[in-house]
Formats: C-alpha cells, sequence, structure tokens
C-alpha cells in the first residue's frame, strides 16, 4: 500500500516532467523561425552555424529531435560535426550544449547550483521555524495583543516583495552598518563561516517574508485543534503538558505545514531569480537571466527544465513525507 | 478595510488622471533633466519645487511623475492579467464541472500542470522569443493571465459540481434547455460572486507578476514606466541613496498591501473556497 502509493506519485511526477519536457522543448526548439541561428550567438560564423546546425539535427523531424534530446538526458550524448570540428561528449544529465559559453548545460548548472540551493533550503528550513513558532504564539493568546501583533506582521510581510525587503535590507545592514556582506556567495567548502556570513541576511529575509502561510495554518490547525472532542478527551484524561500540546494539537496541523514546505521550497528554487539579482549572487537564476540577455536558448531551456525537475522533485518528496505523518492519506489520495 | 479602499480608490484616480496630476507641476515621465544632476549623474536635490520626489539618477526624470504614470502600467497590467486568467480560469472550471467525463480529467490534469508550472522562470524564458515589435502591456497581460488561472479553474469546478446537482439547474436540463443555455443562464449567474471575489484576491498577485518581471529586466520595457524596473534602477545607487528606492517601492507596498486586505476581508465574509 505504502510503496504503491509512493511508486504511483513517482510516475505521476516523471509524466509531468515529460510533458514539460515537451512543451519546452517545442516552445524553444520549433516555435522560433530559426532556432539554429538564435543558438549560434553573436558573432556567428558560417561555419559554427553549420556545425550548430549539425549538433542540433535540425535536418531531422521534430520528433526525432526530442528523443534525442530525451536520450542525452537520460545516457548523455555525443554531438559531433563533420566538418572537422571535435567531437563533444555531453555525459548523462545532459541538458544541451550552449554553443556562447562553449560548455555543457549540465556544467554550467553544476558550478552556479551552490548558492540558488543554499539559500533555497536554508530560507524554507528557517521560514517553517519562524512561522510555527510565531503561529503557535498567536494562537496560546489568541485574540490578545500577541496574536494581533502577529497578524498585522501577517499582512505586511505578505503584501512586501522580497526582492524589494531584501533590497533595503541590504542597504541598511550591507552598507550603512556593514555588519553583514552586502552580496556575493562564498561555497560552503571553501569556507564555511564566510558561506553562513553571506547566507544569513537572504534567509532571515526570505523567511520572514515566507512565514505568514505558515504562521496562519499553524495558528487555525491549532485552534481547530484545541477546540476539538479529542483535545478534551486527552485533557480530560489527565494528559498536559508538552506531550498534550504537541502529540495532540501540534501534529494536527504538520500535515498541511509539509505541503507548504514543498510549495516554498519550490517556489523560493524559481524565486532565486530575484534573490540573486538582490544579493548579488552568481546563482542559477543569474545564469537564466543572462542568457535570456543573449538568447542563449540552450541555455534557457536547460536551466527552465532543470528547475522544473527541482519543483517537482520538492513536491514529490512533500507527498512521501505525507505517508509518515498521516497514513490516512494514502486511502483517501491513492 | 476602509482605508484599503481608499488606496484603491486613489491609485485608479492617479492612474486614470495620470497625465492631468502630473500637470500641476509641468512634468511628465519621459523628458531628462539634466541640469538637475551633477557630473556623476547624481541629482543635486532630494526635493525641489518643480520636482516633489526629486528627479532619477542619470536621466533626471521626474521621480513623481514615474511614479504616477507607474500605477497606470501596473494597475493596466494588474487588471488585465486578472480578467484574462478569470476568463480562461473559468471556462475550464465550468466546462469541466459540467460535462465531466474523459474532458473533466483531462481540464483537471490540465489544471495541476499549470498550478505546477514554474511560471516565474517560463514568464523569463519567453521573453527571449517573443520579437520586440510585439507590445509589452499585451504581452505580460497574456502571459500572467495564461499562467495564472489554475487556482480559479479549480474553485469554480468544484462550485459548478455542487450547482449541477441543485434543483434549478436540474429542472432546467429536465425541460428541454440547451447546455449551454443552462450554463448561461442558470450557472453564471450563481458562479459570479466566486469569480469576483476571487478576482480581487488574485489582483495583488498579478500586479506582483509585472513588478518582478520588470525588475528582473524581462517585463515592461523603458521608457515605459514601472515600479518593478524603477526598483531595479534604484539599486546601483543603493549605497549613495536609498530614495530612489522607497518611492516607487512604497507605491508598489501600498497598493499590494490594500488590495491583500480588500481581499481578506473579501475572503472571511464569503469564503469562495469553504465549499
Amino acid at each position: 500500500m505504502k510503496l504503491k502509493y509512493i511508486v504511483n506519485k513517482f510516475f505521476q511526477m516523471m509524466l509531468m516532467l515529460l510533458i514539460i519536457t515537451f512543451i519546452t522543448f517545442i516552445i524553444f526548439y520549433v516555435l522560433p523561425a530559426d532556432p539554429a541561428l538564435r543558438m549560434c550567438g553573436k558573432p556567428c560564423t558560417p561555419e559554427k552555424l553549420q556545425s550548430v546546425k549539425e549538433f542540433m539535427q535540425i535536418d531531422k523531424s521534430f520528433i526525432v529531435q526530442f528523443l534525442e534530446f530525451l536520450h542525452g538526458i537520460f545516457f548523455g550524448r555525443t554531438y559531433s560535426s563533420s566538418t572537422g570540428g571535435v567531437a563533444i561528449v555531453c555525459d548523462t544529465p545532459c541538458l544541451g550544449y550552449s554553443f556562447q559559453e562553449s560548455k555543457t548545460v549540465t556544467e554550467l548548472i553544476l558550478a552556479r547550483i551552490g548558492s540558488t540551493f543554499s539559500i533555497a533550503i536554508g530560507a524554507s528550513i528557517l521560514a517553517v521555524i519562524i512561522g510555527v513558532g510565531l503561529g503557535i504564539l498567536a494562537a496560546k493568546y489568541q485574540d490578545k495583543l500577541p496574536d494581533k501583533l502577529i497578524n498585522s506582521f501577517c499582512v505586511i510581510g505578505i503584501s512586501s516583495p522580497a526582492y524589494l525587503v531584501g533590497l533595503i535590507a541590504v542597504a541598511i545592514f550591507g552598507f550603512k552598518f556593514a555588519v553583514f556582506p552586502s552580496g556575493g556567495y562564498v561555497p560552503l567548502d571553501q569556507n564555511p563561516y564566510e558561506w553562513f556570513h553571506h547566507l544569513i541576511l537572504p534567509w532571515l529575509i526570505l523567511a520572514t517574508i515566507t512565514s505568514p502561510s505558515y504562521i496562519k495554518l499553524t495558528r487555525s490547525g491549532l485552534l481547530s485543534a484545541f477546540s476539538s472532542d479529542y483535545y478534551s478527551m486527552a485533557r480530560s484524561k489527565g494528559l498536559s503538558g508538552r506531550k498534550l500540546f504537541i502529540n495532540h494539537g501540534l501534529r494536527n496541523c504538520m500535515l498541511e505545514v509539509v505541503t507548504l514546505f514543498g510549495l516554498n521550497l519550490g517556489g523560493l528554487l524559481s524565486g532565486a531569480v530575484l534573490t540573486e539579482t538582490v544579493f548579488s549572487m552568481n546563482g542559477l537564476g543569474k545564469l537564466m537571466i543572462q542568457a535570456v540577455g543573449v538568447t542563449d536558448i540552450s541555455i534557457i531551456l536547460g536551466c527552465t527544465l532543470f528547475s522544473s525537475f527541482a519543483i517537482l522533485l520538492a513536491n514529490f518528496m512533500t507527498d512521501a513525507l505525507y505517508f509518515v505523518l498521516d497514513p490516512r492519506v494514502v486511502i483517501k489520495r491513492a | 478595510m476602509v482605508g484599503s479602499v481608499v488606496i484603491i480608490v486613489l491609485t485608479i484616480l492617479l492612474a486614470v488622471f495620470a497625465p492631468l496630476i502630473c500637470s500641476i507641476n509641468g512634468q511628465d515621465p519621459y523628458t531628462y533633466h539634466l541640469d538637475e544632476l551633477d557630473k556623476s549623474g547624481v541629482p543635486l536635490h532630494n526635493s525641489t519645487f518643480n520636482h516633489w520626489f526629486g528627479v532619477e539618477p542619470l536621466t533626471g526624470r521626474d521621480l513623481f511623475a514615474i511614479v504616477v504614470f507607474g500605477a497606470r502600467t501596473s494597475l493596466l497590467i494588474g487588471f488585465g492579467a486578472t480578467v484574462f486568467a478569470l476568463l480562461l480560469g473559468s471556462l475550464v472550471g465550468v466546462i469541466a464541472g459540467f460535462v465531466g467525463g474523459k474532458l473533466d480529467t483531462f481540464l483537471s490534469r490540465s489544471t495541476d500542470l499549470v498550478l505546477l508550472f514554474p511560471e516565474l522562470i517560463f514568464m523569463i524564458a519567453l521573453r527571449s522569443l517573443i520579437p520586440d515589435w510585439f507590445p509589452r502591456e499585451l504581452l505580460m497581460i497574456l502571459v500572467i493571465g495564461a499562467f495564472g488561472w489554475g487556482a480559479i479553474a479549480r474553485v469554480v469546478r468544484s462550485q459548478t459540481l455542487v450547482l449541477a446537482n441543485e434543483g434549478f439547474i436540474l429542472s432546467s436540463r429536465v425541460l428541454g434547455a440547451k447546455k449551454f443555455y443552462t450554463i448561461l443562464r442558470h450557472l453564471l449567474p450563481n458562479l459570479m460572486s466566486t469569480i469576483v471575489i476571487f478576482g480581487a484576491i488574485s489582483i495583488p498577485g498579478k500586479i506582483g507578476s509585472e513588478a518582478a518581471l520588470s525588475f528582473l529586466g524581462v517585463g515592461i520595457s523603458a521608457p515605459t514606466p514601472s515600479w518593478g524596473r524603477s526598483i531595479a534602477d534604484a539599486v546601483q545607487w543603493i549605497n549613495v541613496d536609498a530614495l530612489y528606492l522607497v518611492y516607487p517601492g512604497l507605491a508598489l507596498f501600498l497598493i499590494t498591501f490594500a488590495f491583500n486586505m480588500l481581499g481578506d476581508f473579501l475572503n472571511k465574509k464569503y469564503d469562495p473556497r469553504r465549499l
């Protein structure tokens, strides 16, 4: 039952990914008037254009091109050119080759992935801590001052674009007081302290901005638990304090919190473009924006697919986690 | 609640009468005032009699006019994209809920797909494919709307499913009315309040999308004023003076805030998702 549910979800994810790949592929390889010319970049010499066309196998049908691309994702592929150019080996998962950067898209993505993942994972974890914490506080002091303050914070938080708050924070803490670096990223394996130091500000800002949804969920979940029969029952049987609160109160809203975590992580991954611009980090989002600037279709396509995959994976893991928290979902949702 | 309505109405008036309001001190958002800048492009004054909010660094364009005209862009795209999304979503939702069967399955799966789509990434990606002559405003409305109909489709579908089994709909069908007539005459009027409320709730998100895309430089292009782009332009001056950031930023925050308050209020009063 458990395995069937997870396998089922996994196939749903793969199907979704296939559809997204197909749609993206059509958008970028088929719709443009001259995709090869767009791939080629500037300056585009006739020889270069020729090898681009051969790499893309532009003379073959669209379906063949798509299948070759899919094959490349799972098994890697080798781009070869008849005009004497060197063959390029693109390892699994091959997401294409950028003629402008003369690198495979996978290489380019892997080189930038650290900052994007560090921001997204750190911020989404911190958001849960802040959100659930404040949500508990709001529920405990329902309709009293703390609850009202937290509620105003929620409305303001939801209305503030993260990049705007981020910029103001950079202006204040980065430049004015210079407590934190105003931007940039240091890889974890290079200098853990600097890694942390550069990420605190982005984490805090993003977590604060995304925490209101958790606050609302936790608050309403706890309040409905407090007024439920099973809560009164547990209480009248003599259970009290932390155990009552955690097992019978908090657990009631954990399923929704986990759902939100999956969505939030996905949102932060695709929203990385904004964060990276604000905190001058050279991540995946920046790579994509730069690629749009010079119309490097291979990179844009690769980044789109990669981000979609990351988001779908986050959702899949959430679905799998459901089972641990509430086995009933398997019966309801499978 | 009253406050948010006041802000919304004021912003709409500001947007509609933008040329008139700016003509009070004879400004527009396009003219360069290089005499207001020093040699490195930094404005000489923060606020003057002629330029209420001061001028933009480098170009010297009037910041007040930029913020006022920015409201036009923001609301046009916010409303336009919302209406487009509501049309698409209602259409999909009604058909899925009313016709049912395989079509419902297909439409529901498509809705799931749209909800899961990394829309920001796609909106950015699309920018590189659309030719420059295509009007940016229309493009933004179409793109933001086309990715934003998932939630409304779900709500409308579930409500249609409930309504389709109500007596008055069944009677209409039994009396021999065509499906199309029943939908138009009996179903839609009952869905209208849900659709309108949902529209109000989703406006701030659409406004935010426009601002975010313009902030990234893949939205509204210069010289059409846009708050998002003004914020982006202010970034390189952030260690000189953060004020350039404050005006467009505050405007964006206020309108989003007002719509969110309104949406919150409407949502509490008549929650369309309660069904």
